[in-house]
């Protein structure tokens, strides 16, 4: 219905920087044809769809870290292979290979013209594969659950204050009905007061278009030009930005009442809802010095890096640098067979002249650029002099962890220091340090647990050691609670005892001559087979107890057959490893 | 081979010697004021105290294995130079602009570690050693108006002793040591060195320092916070000496800013990044603490100018500044969570 322009509540602090957009902003999306392999990245254990059988485009095949994957098209799946995985270590992991069979043909939709009850909605949106499009890759099920009855306001982001990427503006540009549509869904599933859609000034017609699409709607939009500094984009300058409030240390956008979502992140979510399509393409900008074609495509997800740079007409072998994401905070592969994955916004592949050799490092000078740059208001030389020197204290009073790795901080030294590459270092060392931290604590744990069975088993002997002394004066009938504590004792002793002098549990329980204590004896025999084998104890205690329990197995059954003979009341025992129907026998 | 470069990929165009050349160009007006009020021998300084810098950075460099030309192309030393050579007086024989400089590069510099590492300003080392090793030649100023002929500037270099006819108190000495019960305005007039507002020349001179800082100022070279500290507190603390104008006095905060080396002090050396506090409100407190320190010397010590001492001082007290006036980082206290509740 309306659209409001509203004004930051807070002057943004940045860098304005050269946002080296001109090539690819005003080019329309184009569609990426799926190449002859698509490479999805899986848990193994989740796959839900045949090897080697045919599946249809936006059929479920499986999850990736909880996150749904989709055939991105119709296809054969081949196998599970190993391939670099989208991420700056590049591991090889588990991808599910399609291939496509090019008659692109879907799973059948249900699209939605009406909406039903948000219990449905919501499991729709967890199955349809959403995660933060914006480069986070962060699941949308749960961040909606995260701010759900306590979101305020709902930021639309669209801020692409890297340089490079153009995916936001361009997606804008032709499609912000969907964008809007997200919003009004997402406003609708949290109860939200606001919509605040946040742009950059730096993308004219996308601002066109919402104006001209707001138009459509019944809802109440309000839109904030900010000006092109980075990093404005990253949640915690845009809440501030926009709110006036800064989200708490650790803390989530939604405890200050905020839910920032990416708009590629709406549009695919409006899809998915409506038309149910689950998540198989986004908008990539590929750009960069060796691509003749730059421009904005919509790709398959799990399309490799060397085929979506051949259909922008660039040549792989030209590429002397790719950087996946944007040239701040995007990472340097170095293979390009990595296929890509929902969080690759930009590619730039750049040829070996543009690539500039790294400037030599020079002593900080304490200028203090990097102070003022800084987003976070860290000290960014006082980080890099503790990390330098490893104190590691130091870092974390100087709040090392608040630090978003944007990068402004190195950008404007004029020493040329990697600063964010000495501060992930540094945090790596923190939370190895933090896991060690964690394991030796276990590791206590577990030695004091240690500690009281093994004093629990020395009471036990003693225990049992008393309990034979006084069984020599007891009558016969004492005798099979006798042989239980005995039992038990030596049962406490095998659980104690995982490291394999089971002498102690392995001794054999002495049977008495009825059916009744014929059967209890079996049971602990079985009880401690059971206990010996869950310690994984040595093979050659393990076959002492079966020998054990076949012996009194069939000395119970010929007990059983004499008294049956008697009473004819008894259960016939079937074999050794059903100690239910022996219990019986054994307490009736 | 694909190349894996660290992220950022890109930086900003320029690295340390672009910084250090904005600030040789923001000097420049200052030193044409200088050269029109106190004649060529400030050239002489100049050229004198960047020869040798360069010549013991080099050297230095090389005892200490480290490539001379990236040393030398990151132009601090020149920086260095230029404000020792700004500080001395214009016709200071050639042994004192030598030992000031030798003993910043040297002493300043290289024996900490070389640039980035020094506690202390560099150029201020070299003006204190300079001072207390040379405390006649180091004070002989030459009178604004004299014009000290050539044949003069160059004996006065070479060793011999400037005659008095050219040389004068500054303003600030002549405030400190005159008593004579006048009004502040009838003792100025009665004397040649009081300018309109600060000291003949040096009010000029002072003033083209300030437009050079402001000038790094607009430049996003510098910030606000260390010279508006330094002046801040010199003003103060002259407008609480102030008894209204009198010879008694201790002069008004406009003769304090715009006489010896205020302004050159507050945008130049106090902001010089390396010695100073690194956190805005460090450098301002720093520039104040500069300021104080200034002041109570000017009035109550020996030496007529002290800027050199409240900086040295400040630089003193800049690592502990640094860590009690750390920046509040977003979302921790105060203005974390809901600022509206
Ligand atoms: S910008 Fe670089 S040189 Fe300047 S203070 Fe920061 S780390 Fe040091
Ligand atoms: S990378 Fe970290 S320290 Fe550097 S500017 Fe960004 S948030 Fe600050």
């Amino acid at each position: 219905m309306s659209l409001v322009r509203i004004e930051p509540v807070r002057p943004l602090r940045g860098i304005a920087m050269p946002g080296h957009k001109e090539r690819s902003l005003t080019r329309p999306i184009e569609l990426l044809e799926a190449p002859g392999r698509l490479y999805l990245r899986v848990d193994p254990e989740t796959v839900c769809v045949d090897l080697e059988g045919a599946v249809l485009g936006g059929e479920l095949l499986g999850r990736c870290q909880g996150v749904g994957v989709h055939a991105p098209t119709s296809g054969r799946i081949l196998a599970i292979a190993e391939a670099p995985m989208c991420h700056p270590a590049q591991l090889p992991s588990p991808h599910l290979v399609l291939e496509p069979d090019g008659r692109d043909a879907f799973r059948r939709s249900e699209p939605w013209t009406r909406l039903p009850e948000p219990a449905e909605i919501f499991r729709r949106i967890e199955s349809a594969g959403l995660a933060g499009l914006g480069g986070a890759g962060f699941p949308t099920a749960l961040k909606l659950k995260s701010g759900a009855q306590r979101t305020e306001a709902l930021i639309v982001n669209a801020v692409e204050c890297e340089p490079h990427i153009t995916a936001d503006a361009a997606l804008l540009r032709e499609h912000s009905d969907t964008v809007l549509r997200g919003a009004a869904l997402v406003r609708r599933l949290l109860g939200a007061r606001d919509i605040i859609i946040a742009v950059e000034n730096s993308m004219p017609e996308a601002i066109a278009a919402i104006e001209r699409t707001a138009r459509d709607f019944d809802e109440d939009f309000r839109l904030c030009v900010l000006p092109a500094l980075y990093p404005a984009g990253s949640e915690k300058q845009l809440t501030e930005a926009l709110l006036g409030r800064e989200i708490p240390a650790g803390g989530l956008p939604a405890d200050i009442g905020a839910l920032c979502l990416n708009v590629g992140t709406l549009a695919a979510l409006a899809t998915a809802v409506y038309q149910d399509a689950p998540l198989t393409h986004r908008i990539t900008t590929i750009t960069g010095s060796a691509v003749p074609r730059p421009g904005n495509y919509c790709i398959p997800i799990g399309a490799p890096i060397e085929d979506l740079l051949c259909s922008a007409g660039c040549a792989p072998e030209d590429v002397a640098r790719l950087i996946v994401g944007g040239s701040m905070m995007g990472y340097a592969i170095s293979d390009l067979r990595t296929p890509a994955s929902k969080t690759v916004n930009c590619l730039i592949a750049d040829d070996a002249g543009a690539v500039a050799p790294q400037p030599p490092q020079q002593p900080c000078i304490r200028c203090g650029f990097c102070v003022e740059v800084c987003p976070v208001s860290l000290l960014p030389q006082q980080l890099y002099a503790y990390s330098h020197s490893q104190q590691y204290e130091r870092l974390e009073q100087h709040r090392l962890a608040d630090c978003i790795e944007c990068g402004a901080c190195s950008w404007v030294c004029p020493s040329k220091i990697p600063l964010v590459e000495y501060y992930r270092q540094a945090k790596r060392h923190l939370h190895s340090a933090e896991r060690e931290r964690l394991a030796s604590d276990a590791a206590r744990v577990r030695f004091e647990s240690r500690n009281e069975r093994l004093s629990a088993l020395a009471q036990a002997r003693e225990a049992e050691l008393l309990e034979r002394r006084r069984a020599r004066k007891l009558s016969h009938a004492d005798r099979s609670a006798i042989a239980e504590a005995q039992q038990r004792a030596s049962a406490a002793a095998a659980a104690a005892d995982g490291d394999g002098d089971g002498d102690a549990a392995a001794e054999p329980p002495q049977p008495a001559g009825d059916v009744n204590q014929l059967g209890i004896a079996l049971r602990q025999a079985q009880v401690q087979l059971a206990e010996l084998q869950r310690r994984q104890a040595p093979e050659r205690d393990i076959q002492h107890i079966q020998g054990q329990i076949e012996a009194l197995g069939e000395r119970l059954r010929s007990a059983a057959s004499e008294s049956e003979s008697g009473s004819g009341s008894e259960p016939k025992p079937e074999s050794g490893s059903e100690p239910k129907s022996k219990s019986k026998s054994g307490s009736s | 081979m694909l190349q894996k470069t660290s992220a950022p990929h890109v930086s900003a165009p320029g690295g340390i010697s672009r910084v250090m050349l904005w600030v040789a160009a923001a000097l420049v007006p200052g030193v044409l004021g200088q050269l029109w009020w106190f004649g060529p021998g400030v050239l002489i300084q100049l050229a004198w105290c960047v020869l040798i810098a360069l010549a013991a950075e080099a050297l230095a460099l090389r005892l200490r294995g480290q490539p001379v030309e990236v040393g030398l192309g990151d132009c601090s030393v020149l920086i260095c130079a230029l404000l020792l050579g700004l500080t001395l007086p214009g016709h200071a024989p050639w042994y004192v602009g030598l030992t000031a400089t030798l003993s910043a590069v040297l002493l300043g510099k290289h024996v900490y570690g070389g640039l980035g590492h020094n506690p202390f300003n560099p150029a201020m080392i070299g003006y204190v050693v300079a001072l207390i090793g040379f405390p006649i030649e180091m004070t002989r100023w030459t009178h604004p108006d004299a014009a000290v002929p050539l044949a003069e500037v160059w004996a006065a270099f070479s060793g011999a002793l400037l005659p008095d006819q050219w040389t004068a108190a500054t303003a600030l000495e002549v405030f400190k040591l005159e008593r004579g019960g006048m009004y502040e305005a009838e003792f100025k007039a009665s004397r040649d060195i009081f300018g309109l507002f600060g000291g003949r020349g040096v009010e000029w001179v002072n003033a083209l320092f300030l437009a050079g800082g402001l000038l790094l100022l607009l430049r996003g070279i510098i910030t606000w916070h260390g010279p508006l500290g330094l002046l801040g507190a010199l003003g103060l603390c002259a407008l609480i000496g102030w008894d209204g104008g009198s010879s008694e006095g201790h002069g008004s905060a406009l003769l304090h800013w715009f006489s010896g080396a205020t302004m050159l002090g507050a945008w130049f050396i106090l902001t010089d990044p390396v010695s100073t506090s690194a956190t805005p409100w460090g450098r301002f407190v720093c520039g104040a603490l500069a300021g104080v320190v200034t002041y109570c010397i000017r009035v109550w010590g020996t030496y007529p100018d002290a800027i050199a001492f409240g900086v040295l001082l400040s630089n003193f007290a800049a690592p502990l500044i640094d860590y009690y006036l750390r920046p509040r980082v977003y979302g921790h206290g105060r203005g974390a969570g809901r600022a509206d509740e």
